[in-house]
This record gives structure tokens, C-alpha cells and sequence, in this order.
């Protein structure tokens, strides 16, 4: 099972993640007063390429450049938000809940009324609610209704029939008595809608890297299916709604092997042979087919590739090789920094530099240090483009760890 | 915790914090660049929307809650606007802070001075004086 890079700049879906949380924590005094309306302008603008790093997210998370011409980048930047931030998550088979429900319920947690630090998320069959013996959250109606609002049918290839048969619907419940019907499906835009107006900000990094977890987890499983149009060259605002994310993990596999035959061309009828032994494309019952489909084409002419879209109409399903990240804690952080050492990875400083972020320390603090000055004048790179290469290096130490474990 | 989950987590840990310390240095930087507004006064010409639509109002007009008034007067080809804080409060906080006039797409910087006044230059045209029907006044962090 790998975990590969399936995006173009995971780094920058990485960043993009820390940003929405920095978001979900400016406020004064420690309390966040949740403005979805004003994130939502300043988000649109920042992925249509305005201000500070714009650019970066516009060329390398949009993929502005594959939009036909006639598209803004106000548009493309709002069809990303719509295809990746406003994304219903699917219940997995064998899974209670998904990362939506668990980043509503981490925010719920966040809530500043009282009884909010204890709400929980469960399935039950039968009454959830039962006789109330505490106040609830002042603002707790407000979220039942967000979510009430919310569309709470399911869609083909969702576990959530079968697991609300086997063990009742979701319910969002504070000290066991107040109780609210959670959509299965909710998308992170809608997670963080619905939450409590009034929260309270991260108290330590520990916190934050908690929820920026969630974050990074919830949008690698998001924007799958717009990293892997992207990756096909295939623009995303047209083909969207053509191919289910099952089968563009077909299709991305079979441009690799096309690729790795051909020595980098796509229009290539002997790698199409070759890649077709190797790799089933769903719906595509001959490779003639396949090669003179839309898709096909789109895939091997990038001119094409806009506004073709055939109309396959094919249903969503859901990925199965979704795998949750969690934090560790310091003392295995700092065991496997040691290893990733012994094995000639990381210098003794760079060990430091790293652990040293993990307890929360900020790169212009760490810029301070002689070491690191010396460290990171002598690679030529800025503090943050050093630690983005550490990282870049123990990421890889760590997937090559992991496929041979 | 296997083996294998343990690098899993390693490469999610790595990720996560730097991430966060990327953008740490980013916002920062982005907060750099973009001044903070310490405040945003709102003048609105009420009095001459209907009568004298394309031309400038006669006297001072206040922004919403009185603390900067606004003059307008005719110089060779263009509008000179004569900004003045009002009140003790007003123009201690504000008196020789940066600033900028706000129409529509427009963004004029203006400086306060020790007295609390700022004056700038808009071209005279029927755009502009339409323009400067709902303006803003904001005050920014030097």
C-alpha cells in the first residue's frame, strides 16, 4: 500500500491545510469567532492567485494553467473550493465515522459554551437524547440546525446504508443528553460551518498540530480526485463530474506504465499496448476503445483535453486505500529521528532542528541559532526551504521504511 | 503499533508540524506586506444623491459617528479632499498615523498630521466625484 505523492505539490496541500487552520485560530484574547462568509472571499483569492504566496497556490494546487482561457481565475479558484473544500467525504466499510464528522467534532470541542469541551459522536439505534439533567451548549441549536440543513441522503458506493442498519444513525451529543443527527456525508467546508461561532483557539502547537492533523488527512482524501485529474492533465472544472475517483487511480497507473514504456510520451500506441497487459481500466472493455475514447484521447493530447468530455456518468465510489495519518508523540518522534540518523539521513543538528519544531518552536526563533545559521548559509536556502527539504528527506526515509515493513 | 504504521505516523508527524512552521514564517511575511488597518471611518454623502448627482457637496460632511470630517474643494483640474480627525480621542490615537482614501477600486494614500488633518488629490471627472459618493477613510499600522 503506498502513499506516494498522488498530487501535484502535496507540500502545498500541506501548507494549504496549516493555512485553513491558522484560520480557524485568529482571533483575540484566545477566542475564534468562526466567519465562514469573510474565509470563504479571502480563500477564493488567495487559490485565484492574490497576495502573499497567491501565485504558488494558483499554479501549483489549481492548476490554473490547465483551465481553458476563457476561464478566470476567480472561476477555476471557485470551481477548486466547490471540487475539493466542499467535497462530500464517504463512510468507508467498517468505519463509524469519516474525517468530516471527525473535524466537526474536534471544533465542536473547541466550542466556547459551556458543555461543548465534552461533546462526542456515536451511533445509536434508539433514543440518543435522554432526560436532561444538564443545560446544553447555549449554541447548540444553532449547530443542530446547520446540520439538519445539510443534505442527508447518501451516495452509490457509501458504506453508510449498511453501517446505519447494522448500528443506527450518527449523533453529535453533549454529556450524553443533547443530541443531534450528523449527515453521513458532510465535506470540510461544511464541517467547519455548521461548528460553534464562538471557539477557542489553539492554547499550545500541540493543539494546533492536532487539528492541522485532521486537516492534512481530510484534504489528502478531498482533493484525490482533483490531484489525480491534475495529474492526468485532464482539467479538472470539465471532467469532474465524468470520471469517479476508482477509476482515475486506473487511469494514473496506466499513464505510468505508459510513461515508463514509452521513456515519457504519451501518444504511444506500443506503451498503450504494453501498459493495457498491465492495468485494468474500468468500463474500457478493449484497448481500441479505450484509445479512442474521450478520455483516451484527452489523455494522450493535452489540446484535446479540454472541454471533450465524454459522459461516462459513472457513479462516485469510494477509495479504499485511504490511509489516516496520526500524530506521534515526542518520545517516538525523537526515536525515529534517530533511526532516520543512524541511517545517515539528518546530521546531529538538523536531529535537533526537527525535534525542535515538534515541540513548537518557530523557524525565526530556530533562525537565531548559530548552528542552524551556519547549517542553512552553507546550502544556500531559506530556513523554510531548508525544513521543507528535511522534511522531503525523511519523507522519503520513512515510505521506503514502510514498503518494506 | 506495527512496523508499518509507526513510519505512516513518522511522515504524517513530519508533515504536520512542517507545515505548520512553513506557514508560520509565511503569514508572518504576508502580514509584512499587508499593513494593519487600525481603523476604517465611513463617510457617506447622503445629502447629495438626488439634487446635485454629479457634483461635489458644499461644506464639511462627518463619517458615520463624527470622528473625521470631510472637505472638498475644486483646484485647477482636480478635487483636493481635506481630511480632519475629530475629538481628543480621535486624533490622539490617529494624529501623524499613515492612511489611505478608499473609493470603489480606488486607494489614495493620505498621511495625518499632528493635527489631525490629511489632505490628497483626486482627478477631477465625473467617475471620481460619482466615486466619492460612499467612501472610506482607514487608518494604518506604520
Amino acid at each position: 500500500m503506498g502513499r506516494k505523492a498522488i498530487v501535484t505539490g502535496r507540500t502545498l496541500l500541506d501548507d494549504f491545510a496549516a493555512h485553513l487552520t491558522h484560520k480557524l485560530d485568529a482571533g483575540t484574547a484566545g477566542i475564534v469567532t468562526m466567519e465562514p462568509g469573510r474565509w470563504y472571499r479571502e480563500l477564493i483569492d488567495l487559490l485565484a492567485g492574490q497576495g502573499h504566496r497567491g501565485q504558488v497556490y494558483y499554479a501549483h494546487l489549481v492548476s490554473g494553467a490547465l483551465a481553458a482561457a476563457d476561464r478566470s481565475p476567480e472561476e477555476t479558484a471557485t470551481a477548486y473550493f466547490t471540487m475539493v473544500l466542499e467535497r462530500r467525504l464517504l463512510l468507508a466499510a467498517g468505519e463509524e465515522m469519516h474525517l468530516g464528522h471527525k473535524l466537526l467534532r474536534r471544533l465542536c470541542r473547541r466550542g466556547v459554551e459551556r458543555g461543548w469541551s465534552a461533546a462526542e459522536m456515536r451511533r445509536s439505534k434508539g433514543a440518543v437524547a435522554a432526560a436532561s439533567r444538564f443545560a446544553e451548549p447555549r449554541d447548540f441549536p444553532d449547530v443542530a440546525a446547520a446540520l439538519a440543513a445539510i443534505d442527508p441522503t447518501t451516495s452509490k458506493g457509501s458504506a453508510a446504508p449498511n453501517t446505519i442498519k447494522a448500528k443506527g444513525p450518527l449523533w453529535l451529543t453533549v454529556e450524553d443528553e443533547h443530541a443531534a443527527n450528523v449527515p453521513e456525508e458532510i465535506s470540510i467546508w461544511q464541517a467547519i460551518v455548521a461548528s460553534p461561532r464562538k471557539q477557542r483557539a489553539s492554547a499550545t502547537k500541540a493543539e494546533f498540530d492536532e487539528v492541522c492533523s485532521l486537516m492534512i488527512n481530510a484534504l489528502d482524501t478531498a482533493n484525490k480526485h482533483y490531484g489525480f485529474l491534475v495529474r492526468l492533465g485532464l482539467p479538472p472544472i470539465d471532467w469532474a463530474s465524468e470520471l469517479t475517483t476508482n477509476t482515475l487511480r486506473q487511469l494514473s497507473k496506466f499513464k505510468t506504465a505508459v510513461m515508463e514504456v514509452s521513456g515519457g510520451e504519451m501518444n504511444d500506441r506500443p506503451a498503450w499496448e504494453a501498459a493495457w497487459n498491465r492495468v485494468d481500466i474500468p468500463g474500457a472493455d478493449t484497448l481500441d476503445e479505450f484509445w479512442s475514447s474521450p478520455v483516451g484521447k484527452a489523455m494522450r493530447m493535452a489540446e484535446i483535453a479540454r472541454r471533450t468530455a465524454g459522459s461516462e456518468g459513472e457513479g462516485e465510489t469510494i477509495a479504499g486505500d485511504d490511509v489516516e495519518g496520526a500524530l506521534l508523540d515526542h518520545a517516538s518522534f525523537a526515536g525515529l529521528l534517530n533511526e532516520a540518523s543512524l541511517d545517515g539521513v539528518l546530521n546531529t543538528v538538523e536531529v535537533w532542528i526537527m525535534q525542535q519544531v515538534k515541540l513548537g518552536r518557530e523557524l525565526a526563533e530556530l533562525q537565531k541559532d548559530l548552528r542552524v545559521v551556519s547549517l542553512v548559509s552553507e546550502r544556500g536556502l531559506s530556513i523554510e526551504e531548508f525544513v521543507d527539504e528535511l522534511a522531503e528527506r525523511l519523507q522519503a526515509w520513512a515510505q521506503d521504511h514502510f514498503e518494506q515493513a | 503499533m506495527t512496523d508499518h504504521r509507526r513510519y505512516i505516523d513518522f511522515e504524517h508527524t513530519v508533515r504536520v508540524i512542517t507545515a505548520r512552521a512553513r506557514t508560520e514564517v509565511q503569514l508572518a511575511a504576508s502580514e509584512a506586506t499587508v499593513p494593519r488597518i487600525l481603523a476604517t471611518f465611513t463617510v457617506t454623502r447622503l445629502a447629495a444623491a438626488t439634487s446635485v448627482a454629479a457634483d461635489l457637496p458644499v461644506g464639511e460632511i462627518m463619517a458615520k459617528g463624527g470622528q473625521v470630517g470631510a472637505t472638498f474643494m475644486r483646484s485647477s483640474g482636480s478635487i483636493e479632499v481635506v481630511l480632519q480627525l475629530k475629538g481628543f480621542a480621535t486624533l490622539k490615537a490617529f494624529a501623524r498615523k499613515r492612511g489611505r482614501l478608499v473609493a470603489g477600486a480606488l486607494e489614495v494614500p493620505l498621511a495625518f498630521d499632528a493635527k489631525g488633518e490629511a489632505r490628497c488629490q483626486l482627478p477631477e471627472v465625473p467617475e471620481m466625484i460619482e466615486a466619492t459618493r460612499d467612501f472610506e477613510v482607514q487608518v494604518i499600522e506604520d
